[in-house]
């Protein structure tokens, strides 16, 4: 038989300093492992999210990101002419060819240039692109120098205002109106007109990329899709494949870094929780000598010491986990940016405390939850030579009085 | 008044206890022969050192002797295991400490019923066995306080009631008076010995203070590991010793 799970929980009550140390010091690894996961998640939301699972892209073969491709209109031409292409409401295909550039900007506030998307788009863009709608002022007009930016461009860039002008390189452009994409990396980007785009910056007949609806089955487009490129020898240059699958692959390099520096960070943070805990619980067993050569006497087993043992750090670091995970509540939200090393432009995303981790928890509270055993992992791992400890004491010993 | 019946619950035969430190041998229980019988009440006196602790746990089963035989409760103590041993200390035995041993953050009616969860009984039975002895011993109506709202006569009472609940033949306590107040100790005694002359425990007792010892029927002293003297308080049972 156990001793009562009380004697434990109780007992990490009534050393309230002693506990408190280790309690801290877990709640501190579970606030800084939240932080970093709910970063590394926001990242990977705000880009992954950025394509539609009913969209395929075109882009030149072997070209990893939309920046470094090239795709040329006759091309494109033919491909928007295929079955595969849905077809609109008005009879019109979903498809869409769009330019990408990265200009530098000056930041507000002095701390050097951003980077930042600017996309040359069509007038089929936003039928291609759903979640994409104007926010405040109002769209660009075809054939000018306006521009939209992106809210979260917005947000970051104190310049970025309806009405304001900005100048890249030699050419004026002026902010007419601000969109919003649910939070996904076009908010970071600035559109306009794709025809502008390509003789502001003498690009001839060649786009970055082709983005079209699928008709029918997305999985079953992009197939006949790869067939047709494959056998075409006008489309030998470009490559298919899902916007959905594309965004997502542009996220995990940086997802992987951060969660990768985060986990290394949080491995050498745990180490002090784990000492913080041993130490608490070594001092636990040492003032309670008495109790436990008490509870031996009376025929506890020394595994049934080690369990309450045991739980009473794992009470200890579930206290700890609890209060991590509430301070870092304050986190969820909030919004911060950096720059993809995948594209090297800026991206605009925010905190998920309460999101998932890629791969492990893959549910919303997945952080939560991830931390939680992290925490108590920091509490067994903590409690095991100080409850070993206390197993092994001989009774005699035990109960002498000091 | 029941008397200790003719049958020996105790039984040591050259036991002998030898602890190891530093290399060196230190001779604590010296070729010990003692028989107790059932329903006894003993007092285990001699001055620091002589090994009253060590002989009490050995009998109670918390150590093994170096040598000789012990037999309790009709189990020769050597034959078992630590983890039998374990098992047979919840069935049979049960201490009484100094410095009572109450678990601090348990509340009286917790403490009592911890050793009662070493045994196979439900919770109305236990709780009911909890209920008894806390009613023996006066506290019953303090169950639900913890040790530190108890004055130490109290604790001390909740510790024997502890030791009585899993209704054990055999009640061994070190110095149970030791950290208590004249009065306290007067109303610890009085409980001992209820329980000895109502319920029939065998009771052994180590103390230095000889108004406790008064309280026994058979006094035993230890000089240096060896029984020195052996006195009943009635002379009416001749001095056990080693047979021919
Ligand atoms: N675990 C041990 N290791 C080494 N020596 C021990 C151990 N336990 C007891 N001793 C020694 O055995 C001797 C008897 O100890 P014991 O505790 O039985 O004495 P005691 O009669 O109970 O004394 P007191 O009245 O002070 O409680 C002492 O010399 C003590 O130092
Ligand atoms: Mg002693």
């Amino acid at each position: 038989m156990a001793v009562p799970l009380a004697y434990s929980y109780r007992s990490v009550a009534v050393r309230k300093g002693s506990s408190a140390m280790a309690v801290f010091g877990i709640a501190l690894v579970v606030v800084v492992f939240v932080v970093l996961l709910a970063l590394a998640e926001g990242f990977r939301r705000a880009v992954a999210t950025s394509g539609s699972p009913r969209n395929l892209i075109i882009l030149r073969k072997g070209a990893d990101a939309e920046m470094q491709s090239q795709v040329r209109r006759e091309a494109a031409r033919i491909i928007e002419e295929l079955p595969v292409v849905a077809t609109g409401g008005s009879g019109e295909k979903v498809f869409s060819l769009e330019c990408l550039t990265l200009i530098n900007l000056p930041r507000a506030d002095g701390s050097g240039d951003s980077y930042i998307n600017l996309r040359g788009a069509s007038p089929t863009s936003l039928d291609v692109h759903e979640g994409v709608r104007l926010r405040e002022g109002r769209w660009f007009r075809w054939g000018t120098n306006e521009v939209v930016v992106g809210a979260a461009l917005a947000r970051r860039l104190d310049n970025f205002k309806i009405g304001h002008e900005f100048v890249s390189g030699r050419h004026l452009f002026e902010i007419v109106g601000i969109f919003e994409s649910d939070g996904n990396s076009f908010e970071s980007e600035i559109w306009m007109d794709a025809n502008i785009f390509i003789s502001t910056f003498n690009r001839g007949d060649v786009y970055q990329s082709a983005i079209f609806r699928a008709s029918g089955s997305p999985a079953e487009a992009l197939e006949s899709l790869k067939k047709i490129l494959d056998d075409d020898p006008r489309l030998q240059s470009v490559m298919v494949q899902n916007e959905k699958a594309y965004y997502k692959k542009q996220s995990e390099l940086m997802a992987s870094v951060i969660t990768i520096l985060g986990g290394i960070l949080t491995f050498i943070m745990a180490i002090g929780g784990i000492v913080g805990a041993m130490n608490t619980m070594y001092a636990a067993v040492a003032q309670r000598k008495r109790e436990i050569g008490c509870m031996l006497s009376m025929g506890f087993t020394p595994e049934s010491i080690w369990i309450a043992f045991i739980v009473e750090s794992l009470c200890l670091a579930s206290v700890g986990a609890m209060i991590g995970c509430v301070l870092s509540l304050v986190f969820n939200g909030i919004k911060t940016g950096t720059t993809n090393w995948a594209t090297f432009s800026e991206t605009a995303f925010e905190f998920r405390v309460l999101g998932g981790v890629s791969g492990l928890a893959e549910f919303p509270g997945g952080i939560l939850v991830v931390s939680s055993i992290l925490a108590l992992s920091m509490g067994f791992i903590g409690g095991f030579l100080p409850a070993l400890q206390a197993s092994r004491l001989k009774v005699v010993e035990a109960l002498r009085r000091a | 008044m029941a008397e200790p019946t003719s049958e020996p619950i105790i039984q040591l035969r050259d036991t002998t206890k030898i602890y190891y430190k530093g290399g060196e041998e230190i001779l604590t229980l010296d070729h010990v022969s003692l028989d107790i019988m059932e329903g006894d009440f003993v007092a285990l006196m001699g001055p620091s050192g002589s090994g009253k602790t060590t002989l009490l746990n050995l009998i109670g089963g918390l150590d093994s002797p170096t040598g000789g035989q012990l037999v309790v409760c009709g189990q020769d103590l050597g034959e078992l295991s630590p983890r039998e041993l374990a098992q047979w200390r919840a069935n049979h035995v049960s201490f009484i400490f100094q410095s009572f041993n109450l678990l601090p953050v348990l509340t009286a009616f917790q403490n009592v019923e911890l050793p009662l969860t070493l045994l196979p009984l439900s919770r109305a039975e236990r709780r009911q066995h909890v209920e008894t002895a806390l009613k023996i011993v006066g506290l019953a109506e303090r169950m639900h306080h913890r040790p530190d709202e108890l004055s130490g006569g109290q604790e001390q009472r909740v510790a024997i009631a502890r030791a009585l609940a899993c209704d054990p033949k055999l009640l061994l306590a070190d110095e149970p008076t030791g950290d208590l107040d004249a009065h306290s100790a007067q109303e610890v005694m009085n409980l001992l010995t209820s329980l000895n002359q109502e319920h029939g425990k065998t009771i052994i007792v180590v103390t230095h203070d000889p108004k406790v010892a008064g309280c026994a029927r058979r006094q035993l002293h230890l000089e240096k590991g060896v029984l020195a003297l052996d006195k009943r308080s009635t002379d009416r049972h001749p001095v056990a010793g080693p047979r021919a």
